[in-house]
């Protein structure tokens, strides 16, 4: 049985429903909290750092998380191959602590800026599209996502720009293929403006990867589309009218939604069966 | 020739105190981080040929009558008119400080719309935005070690090394002492700086 | 009891009135003299400052319900079998279902923050849903949603600037406040009008799930006649913040209000969602160790109201040591520590020997002095089993009565006077050019779309979403992992209606709010209030509370499934908030905001308004009719909001009601949307746009088939009434089912392939517009407002 840990910082909020997508692929997920004995952390598979408001964002976003010794020690084991994703805020965590992209180890490369928009900016909570590009870290986040697919994804972000002040870093994530997934429109071509870029990321980035592949910051949240029932109904395109031909079905809603994939991927690396897969 | 108001909050500065914490963590043994503040900048640009006398009231109306930049339950603030404020920028007693800008334009025209909406001030060409970090501290040698603490809690680096300031988003000017205004407003004015180091 | 240093005792006996007056002045007391008496005689003696403020509080309007009382109890019905807890506790508790052997139950509470959010709009908002979510949280449950009714002033009258300000500040807080704490947005509804100028409100509404066995009662439990019980007080250090906030909220808002920025509370949702978190372990360790206990959270009045209440609730008495108090650097005053209503704060009666680990879970688990200055729990009070009720300080007595004293209530007759009849409403100028008011009215305030607020609302987290804010009529949730179990919820409210006639407008909120629920397939199960009136003192203003109670009541009753013979939707939780009046003493218009809650056995029949297949058609039900009063057709061609109001039939808005609800359970409407503000035209027009996506389809509507009345009347009526999407080959069925139940219906429609919104009328075109246009004109209506 594959063992994932879901770290709980104070100020994060989606912990329940990031174990419950995981527990639905088959992994054994359990919520860890930041005080707990670092020790504890080694005897899991994997790592989820879920979103929120860890530590309010006081300073910036993340700022405060990424020197947290149970972050240290996350970053320490993905050091051996674990995989360890960032959802939003756990997104902002990551790239505060360097790991992503890591093309210089130990270094901080990058940040998640405030979202460029046009009128007001700030925080927003929307659903977008994303595609998936090949790269490092395919085989762990994404086996089981075609390329053709466009995935609709909810978002709920402030500060979610990639962005890098070092051109060679930046050249480097797009020539080491690290950004895994890109915005794009209902169609599922690259998104020219807001809102289908909804922050102005470099290279409409929803996710990077490190240079290994086995760390994933992803700003939009799979959690809350990992189920068909959370998907909006009248939304456009192949998802929405999933969703639509399953009213009155149960069943059709209590299956996967379009944010599964990055589950059942990370299973399928783990090496859970199908079969160890159960609704929940 | 700008305007300058200095908001900081007269409740507890969670955001300060956490900066503290985490920052006394990051120092090793005989450097001693003993205090912080916080304080946001807004800084008003005038548009050439604009009387100063006349816009700085009327910004100074529009500050002390709305809630649009104070919020007078949680902040007190210092408005500095070009006239009043002097040539430098004094800091604290017994500190220093680091302010950080956005690396990016500084200037929110949001903001500034939204004002403009609903408290008309005629001249008003930007609005641009800072915070300054002021700290207290104190080295082996019992001075304040400016550079040392820089290095340690200023630009981040790496995951130990620096706090205050993402370069990768964020550009910041060192207050290390009195600094002229006028460098204050030309740091603020740069158009997307480079990091000060990457 | 003698006058020491830290117990001050006010001379109130010994003064004549107009010392009195000035005394009580000075002490920022707003006891009535009479009121003054009767504590005095309570007492048998004067209060001490300590015991002045809690009395001051506790018979606060917003906590004695003094003048509201005996007009809820005389008409509203509290009582169903769905109904657990009724109005009495923090929140209303209800029926939900059986999920694998375990019964769960809804928690619902519904309160006003409207004053605070004139004044300090951010914090306002923020402290709304601070103090609605722990209401829900102290009952054992998890908090599951929020809603908010926001009432503003006219963004672009006489006091735009003001109020654009406050539409800002008051999202910005609803935001700031509800998305780091976890809990999403289910919806809410927005009105404009300019009698809110001077006097916003923002109303919140919150749900909760708990085990049915798990509810947590606010009250020493009988237990603690055998063994030592104690006050565990947990959250944030008392502090300053909010002293004096119940006076405040029930004070008049005036040029004075400037000067209390310092009572309004200091919200922080990191704290409150870390505290929850530390909540919910310290709930399921209690509830392992099987021990009674109770648990309650700080509102108006602080530490002193929620130990007396926590005492007097059981039978109990109790002794709170302010010394034991965590605190903020600095020296506090007893009236301070024992009344301000300092935020993120609870309350745990339990049995000693349980502290030290209750303790531990707060302070060293959940860390709560690290992540927030101060804040801790500790055993601030020790129960009393002989009903007396001590505040102490420096071993001082700083309040000491027998505990019933303190809780007694008080309540007024006030006195009430028919409004004059309003002159009759002027007839409507003919209306030339359809398609230019139709572009008007999707532009105009209360039509436009609410997109532009919504998308700072987080919809999404909890994962629980079904149906999401401006999807759907009412928002969906399936709260219990693999569980069809859904439960919905709608909040409503038409200030104008209720203004032509507290009673019928009044009737027509709970109407429309139970077409709300039934439109997604939801049962309607229980409805909260908010009654936000101006001054009760004046009788008009009282005559229209009482009528419009009387409303609710008859509408609660007449609308349950069976009529007025079998349950009424019980009003299982309120509020009362009055005093809404300009600077010059005009009461806004009477608003009652209504919230319904219902469930769902099977959430997947849930629909959206959205059309969903081009070729389906579109089935009226509800005649239109030519009463267009308070209607917002007259406001855009008059300026004017009078008039008479649609007829409301409750025997046939009853049977349409769960026809309807039949029909959407039975999967025989792709979708539904009820009729309410802007009447057919709006609706059909919301049903094409989709409210929270589009598929693109459109929609050609004639309406030659609807009667003989103007276009505009057919068009903008608000007359009840739902517009149904029914496949063609499900047609004869749906019909069919509207038949059997008695409830007229006309087909009106088809849902084009190409995005259009057009309206015929025999051989003219009303109506022709691209929706992607329509679409632009509907989302920045309200735009410039908010961002």
């Amino acid at each position: 049985m594959a063992r994932a840990a879901v770290l709980q910082i104070p100020g994060v909020n989606c912990e329940y429903e990031t174990a419950r997508a995981l527990e639905a692929v088959g992994i054994e997920a359990r919520i860890v909290r930041f005080n707990e004995p670092s020790s504890v952390l080694s005897e899991f598979d994997a790592y989820v750092l879920p979103g929120g408001f860890a530590f309010q964002d006081r300073i910036r976003a993340g700022a405060v998380a990424a020197k947290l010794p149970a972050v240290e020690r996350i970053a320490r084991e993905s050091e051996s191959g674990k995989p360890v994703i960032g959802i939003c805020n756990g997104a902002q965590v990551l790239v505060e602590t360097g790991i992503v992209p890591g093309i210089h180890p130990g270094r901080v490369e990058m940040a998640l800026a405030p979202n460029r928009e046009p009128r007001r900016p700030g925080y927003q909570c929307r659903w977008i599209h994303l595609r998936v590009h090949d790269g490092p870290g395919r085989a762990t986040f994404a086996s089981t996502l075609s390329p053709e697919e466009t995935v609709p994804l909810p978002l709920a972000h402030g500060e979610g720009r990639f962005t890098t002040a070092d051109p060679e870093v930046r050249s480097r994530i797009e020539s080491q293929g690290l950004v895994l997934f890109r915005y794009v429109d209902a169609a599922g071509r690259p998104a020219a403006r807001y809102p289908d870029d909804p922050n102005g990321a470099m290279f409409q980035a929803a996710g990077i990867t490190n240079v290994a592949g086995n760390v994933l910051a992803f700003m939009p949240h799979p959690e809350r589309a990992a189920w068909l029932r959370m998907m909006p109904q009248d939304w456009p395109g192949p998802w929405g009218e999933r969703r639509r031909t399953a009213i009155g079905n149960f069943e059709a809603l209590e299956g996967p939604g379009p944010g599964r994939f990055l589950f059942t991927s990370l299973a399928k690396r783990l090496g859970v069966t199908a079969a160890q897969g159960v609704a929940v | 020739m700008s305007a300058v108001l200095l908001t900081r909050l007269k409740i507890t500065d969670l955001t300060a105190l956490t900066a503290l914490e985490a920052g006394q963590r990051m120092l090793p043994e005989g450097h001693t981080l003993e205090r912080v503040i916080r304080e946001e900048l807004f800084l008003f640009e005038p548009e050439p040929g604009a009387d100063p006398a006349s816009f700085e009231e009327n910004l100074r109306n529009a500050i002390e009558t709305s809630n649009f930049f104070v919020n007078p339950n949680k902040e007190r603030f210092r408005f500095l008119t070009s006239g009043e404020r002097g040539d430098n920028w004094i800091p604290p007693e017994g500190a220093w400080g680091i302010l950080v800008r956005r690396r990016d334009d500084t200037s929110d025209e949001g903001l500034r719309a939204r004002l403009l909406r609903e408290h008309p001030l005629p001249g008003l060409a930007a609005i641009r935005r800072a915070r300054a970090w002021w700290l207290w501290t104190r080295g082996p040698a019992g001075d304040p070690a400016k550079d040392s603490f820089y290095e340690r809690l200023g630009p981040l680096r790496g995951p130990a090394q620096g706090l205050l300031v993402n370069p990768h988003a964020e550009a910041s000017l060192m207050l290390f002492g009195d600094v002229a205004w006028k460098d204050v407003e030309r740091f603020l004015a740069e158009p997307a700086l480079q990091p000060s180091a990457a | 009891m003698p006058p020491t240093a830290e117990a001050p005792v006010l001379p109130f006996a010994e003064a004549d009135p107009s010392a009195l007056k000035k005394m009580l002045a000075q002490e920022g007391l707003r006891l009535a003299p009479g009121e003054v008496s009767k504590m005095l005689e309570l007492l048998g003696r004067n209060p001490t400052r300590v015991e002045a403020i809690l009395f001051d509080t506790m018979w606060s309007e917003h906590c004695s319900y003094k003048s509201s009382r005996r007009v809820l109890k005389a008409y509203l019905p509290t009582e169903s079998p769905e109904v657990i807890l009724g109005p009495g506790e923090d929140a209303g508790v209800v029926r939900f279902g059986t999920h694998n052997g375990v019964e769960y139950a809804l928690v619902i509470g519904h309160e006003s923050h409207n004053h605070p959010s004139q004044v300090v709009p951010v914090e306002g908002a923020a402290t709304g849903i601070g103090g609605i979510v722990r209401d829900i949280n102290c009952m054992g449950a998890e908090v599951i949603g929020v809603l908010d009714a926001l009432r503003f002033g006219d963004p672009e009258g006489p006091r735009a600037a003001t109020v654009r300000e406050i539409i800002r500040g008051v999202v910005d807080g609803i935001w700031q406040y509800g998305d780091p704490l976890g809990v999403p947005n289910l919806g809410g509804d927005v009105f404009f009008s300019g009698r809110y100028d001077e006097n916003c409100l923002v109303n919140v509404v919150a749900l909760g799930i708990v085990r049915a066995d798990q509810v947590v009662r606010s009250r020493v439990p009988e237990a603690a006649k055998n063994e030592p019980y104690v006050m565990v007080l947990v959250g944030k250090p008392t502090d300053e913040t909010g002293f004096g906030g119940a006076s405040f909220a029930s004070a008049i808002l005036d040029e004075e209000a400037e000067g209390q920025r310092g009572h309004v509370q200091v919200p922080d949702p990191f704290l409150k969602r870390v505290l929850f978190e530390a909540n919910r372990a310290a709930l399921a360790w209690l509830h392992a160790q099987g021990d009674p206990f109770g648990f309650k959270d700080l509102g108006a009045g602080g530490i002193a109201c929620v130990s007396s209440e926590l005492a007097a609730a059981g039978g109990f008495g109790m002794d709170v040591d302010l010394d034991l108090v965590p605190t903020p650097e600095g020296e506090f005053p007893s009236e301070v520590l024992a009344c301000s209503e300092t935020q993120e704060r609870f309350a745990f009666v339990v049995p000693e020997r349980l502290t030290p680990r209750l303790l531990q879970i707060y302070n060293e688990e959940y860390a709560l002095p690290l992540v927030y200055h101060r804040a801790r729990a500790a055993v601030v009070g020790r129960v009393r089993t002989d009903g007396r009720y001590r505040i102490l300080r420096a071993g001082q007595a700083v309040c000491d009565a027998p505990v019933e004293v303190v809780t007694a209530g008080i309540e007024h007759d006030r006195p009430r006077r028919q409004r004059p009849a309003a002159p009759p409403a002027a007839p409507l100028p003919a209306v030339r050019d359809h398609d230019a008011l139709f572009r008007k009215l999707i532009a105009s305030p209360n039509l436009a779309s609410r997109e532009p607020i919504v998308r700072y609302y987080d919809t999404e987290v909890q994962g629980r979403a079904v149906l999401r804010a401006g999807e759907a009529d009412a928002g969906v949730l399936a709260p219990i992992p693999g569980s069809k179990l859904g439960c919905a919820i709608t909040v409503d409210g038409n200030p104008w209606y209720v203004a032509a006639d507290p009673y019928w407008g009044t009737a027509h909120v709970v109407a429309e709010s139970l077409r709300n629920l039934v439109s997604v397939g939801a049962r309607p199960i229980a409805l909260t209030d908010c009654l936000n009136f101006g001054n009760p003192e004046d009788p008009e203003v009282f005559d229209d509370f009482e009528r419009s109670v009387q409303g609710l009541g008859d509408a609660a009753r007449a609308l349950g499934p069976k009529g007025a013979a079998g349950p009424p939707i019980a009003i299982v939780s309120g509020n009362v908030s009055f005093y809404n009046e300009s600077s010059s003493g005009r009461a806004i218009e009477p608003s009652p905001i209504v919230a319904a809650l219902g469930v769902l056995d099977d959430y997947s029949v849930a629909v959206t308004s959205g059309l969903k297949r081009a070729g389906s058609v579109i089935v009226l039900t509800g005649a239109r009719e030519p009463r267009l009063g308070a209607s917002q057709l007259r406001h855009a061609l008059t300026g004017e909001t009078g008039g008479q109001l649609p007829t409301l039939d409750f025997e046939r808005e009853r049977r349409r009601t769960y026809a309807v609800l039949d029909a959407v359970r039975q999967g025989l409407v792709l979708a539904c949307h009820d009729i309410a503000e802007g009447g057919l035209a709006i609706t059909a027009f919301e049903m094409a746009l989709g409210g929270f996506a589009s598929q693109g389809l459109g929609l050609q509507m004639p309406i030659s088939s609807l009667g003989e009345t103007a276009p505009e009347v057919r068009l903008y009526s608000e007359a009840p009434g739902f517009l149904l999407e029914v496949r063609k080959e499900l047609l004869p069925r749906l019909m069919d089912l509207l038949g059997k139940c008695g409830v007229d219906a006309t087909i009106t429609g088809r849902v084009l392939e190409e995005p259009r919104f057009r309206v015929l009328d025999g051989g003219a075109t009303l109506i022709d517009i691209d929706l992607a246009e329509a679409s632009r004109l509907h989302s920045d209506g309200i735009r410039p407002y908010v961002e």
